[in-house]
């Protein structure tokens, strides 16, 4: 997958009508609830905007477990929220014929009495993919190798979506400024600005230590 | 399925004597036959079903029987393809339909499922007959036609009247016979040499669901449509001798497309061929961990060269483990960044900003340069490219596509509405875990945007200097 522009245009557009769609500016919400209006906006613009992917489907299909977010979906997505439910491939195991599973495993059985050294090893690998099937919406029905690909395109749109929304954020932020009339010159114009920043910082910092 | 067809015996292709080729195409004449009128969609149906079943009957003669039964076989699912596509083109878009012909493929769900994100395209004719023919080539390819050897002209003949039918029919009609030529001159020319995987040849109802499992349905989607690329050619030239040039096309296109360098014989079908290396085993089951383990090796790579600061490590392990931090970060991140979105909320309108947006987005194509750039914001913006913009769209949308730019954005004609005086910024080159790294950038990007709106303001160039020395400072401080 490349992240094209193309694909940022429909991303943002999507975010912004989701904003709207859930009115996230004119509503009295709480912190709280706004918070998770626009992560659920911006998770349902980056599933749509990337297509049918397993992932995507995974995705919204763990968004619309929660009951107040299916009006919203609903909404976004109209008619294809429906479509995207029904195959539910995001709860299927793969289907495995148990003779061959089950000749392919004494096979490795031989193997592995022949070296115990990479047991060890496969041990590992096994507790990540099984951590990264947790992470990676949709994961638990991929094998080894369509995970790995489900998670490229994953962290390729997870990357796209954290880099719109920071701009986001720092035109809001720029408009913010401006509107409020900053009266300042020169370097004092600068140390505003530098306030700004430390005030973000400072954020950063609580949320981090927060994890 | 099997009721609809043995209702029509007389007209089913449950022939077991695939020997007899002219009885054959008798037999296809006279599905074709029905299919020339069909009268709704469900006829249609009906005879995809018949189509559908003559792929399933197929696999288990595939081995044995004659070549050109085979290759028969094909061009009539071929052209009773055409002939459906022809009318379809007549029928209402149906995407119901187009599904119901999809599951006759003998596809699993990984392919149905790209099927059914297939039918999500805005419903035209033209997508579904598409996913039609795409089905129709895969249970095509899926039946033993591997088996088949030649091209004989009787089909060819029954080809020439598939170019009848519109451009965009032909193309992939073409491309259905190319499959059989590919193999075909592969076949020839080296069945002895490449140590096939003929474990799964002969079980082929066994087999789909291991070919399925070990195969992406990416792979499959472009090996069908590499095979319909390749028959476009075979089928302008119906000689037998032009599979030469089929196969190599098809070889080159398999080797970038699967980087078996090491397998130059390698013809294009449903099971993935793999010769033994030398000394090492060739059992079958370690030829289908080695091929597993050479897929999963590439996507590491590629992960690789996506996980920031990865380059120097080795290993599965660990490079999982640098995988699983970065998608924790970049999750954390989001979450941060939403929370941020929510305390700036409140104080902007939203709805205008949106409807804006839309208009926006309607003219942007790629950065425009800003008539009033000024030399001196080139200095002032230290990292590559710097496209000017004068709207916030397409500022955010240009810093969404680049990632490693940063812009400074003077809007010089003063309007006096929200885009105005908007530097925008953007542009992390990590957007990673490495937390100094982003504050700089966010400080400097600050301290950018407030020299941009300094110089703005003052109107005036020569305050650049003035702008850089609180940089300047702002770095120090830091």
């Amino acid at each position: 997958m490349q992240v094209t522009e193309a694909f940022k245009h429909a991303f943002l557009k999507q975010m912004l009508l989701g904003f709207q769609a859930s009115a996230v500016s004119t509503k009295s919400m709480g912190f709280q609830e706004r918070k998770n209006a626009i992560k659920l906006s911006a998770d349902v613009a980056m599933a749509v905007a990337r297509g049918s992917r397993k992932w995507t489907r995974g995705l919204i299909a763990g968004l619309s477990e929660e009951r107040q977010n299916r009006s919203f979906l609903r909404l976004i997505l109209g008619e294809q929220y429906e479509s995207l439910l029904k195959p539910c491939h995001s709860s299927w195991k793969i289907p495995r014929c148990k003779k061959i599973v089950r000749r392919s495993l004494r096979v490795c059985w031989r193997k592995q009495k022949k070296n115990q050294s990479g047991v060890l090893a496969r041990t590992l690998v096994e507790k990540r993919t099984q951590e990264l099937k947790r992470l990676v919406p949709g994961g638990e029905s991929m094998d080894g190798s369509s995970l790995l690909d489900e998670t490229l395109d994953y962290v390729l749109s997870l990357r796209a979506q954290v880099d719109l929304m920071q701009s986001l954020l720092t035109t809001f932020e720029a408009s913010k400024l401006s509107r409020s009339g900053w009266r300042l010159k020169g370097r004092g114009k600068a140390k505003a600005y530098t306030v700004v920043a430390w005030e973000e910082h400072v954020l950063w910092r609580k949320y981090m230590r927060r994890r | 399925m099997n009721s609809g067809s043995s209702d029509r015996s007389p007209k089913c292709f449950l022939n077991q004597n695939w020997d007899r080729s002219v009885d054959h195409i008798g037999q296809f004449g006279s599905a074709l036959g029905s299919f020339v009128s069909p009268q709704s969609s469900f006829e249609l149906e009906r005879g995809l079903q018949r189509i559908g079943h003559l792929g399933k009957e197929i696999p288990p003669q595939s081995h044995f029987m004659d070549s050109s039964g085979n290759s028969q076989a094909l061009g009539g699912l071929v052209i009773a393809g055409n002939l459906a596509l022809a009318h379809l083109d007549q029928l209402p878009a149906d995407p119901g339909f187009a599904e119901r012909a999809a599951r006759f493929s003998s596809f699993d769900g990984q392919s149905y499922g790209w099927f059914s994100g297939h039918f999500e395209l805005p419903g035209s004719g033209k997508p579904s007959t598409a996913a039609i023919i795409q089905s129709l080539t895969a249970s095509g390819l899926q039946t033993g036609h591997s088996e088949s050897n030649r091209q004989i002209p009787v089909s060819n003949g029954l080809q020439l009247k598939m170019n009848s039918a519109g451009p965009a029919i032909s193309r992939e009609e073409t491309s259905l016979s190319d499959p059989t030529s590919a193999s075909n001159g592969k076949k020839r020319k080296a069945p002895s040499k490449s140590k096939e995987k003929d474990a799964a040849s002969p079980k082929p109802s066994t087999d789909p669901p291991k070919v399925a499992d070990e195969e992406d349905s990416d792979t499959k989607r472009r090996r069908s449509s590499e095979k319909i690329h390749e028959i476009g050619i075979d089928n302008v030239k119906p000689k037998l001798e032009q599979n030469d040039g089929a196969r190599s096309n098809g070889n080159d296109e398999q080797k970038q497309r699967k980087e078996r360098n090491d397998r130059p014989s390698e013809p294009p079908k449903d099971y993935i061929h793999v010769r033994a290396r030398r000394g090492q085993a060739t059992d079958s089951h370690s030829l289908a961990e080695r091929v597993r383990r050479e897929k999963i090796s590439q996507r590491m790579k590629l992960l690789q060269d996506l996980v920031p600061g990865c380059s120097k490590v080795t290993g599965k392990a660990v490079m999982l483990d640098e995988i699983i931090n970065y998608v924790q970060s970049l999750q954390r991140q989001v979450e941060f960044l939403s929370m941020k979105l929510a305390t700036v909320n409140p104080q902007l309108d939203f709805d205008n900003l949106a409807n804006l947006r839309a208009e926006d987005m309607i003219q942007i194509c790629g950065p425009v340069p800003n008539s009033a750039y000024s030399p001196e914001m080139s200095m002032v913006s230290s990292y590559a490219d710097v496209p000017q913009h004068k709207d916030i769209l397409r500022c955010i949308a240009t810093n969404g596509m680049d990632f490693h730019c940063s812009m400074n954005m003077l809007d010089s004609t003063g309007h006096q509405d929200l885009n105005a005086h908007q530097a925008c910024l953007g542009g992390f080159g990590d957007t990673s875990s490495q937390l100094g790294f982003f504050w700089e950038d966010g400080l400097q990007n600050i301290v950018q945007m407030g020299i941009g709106q300094d110089q703005e303001i003052v109107a005036s160039s020569h305050n650049f200097h003035g702008g850089t020395s609180p940089a300047a400072q702002m770095k120090i401080e830091l």
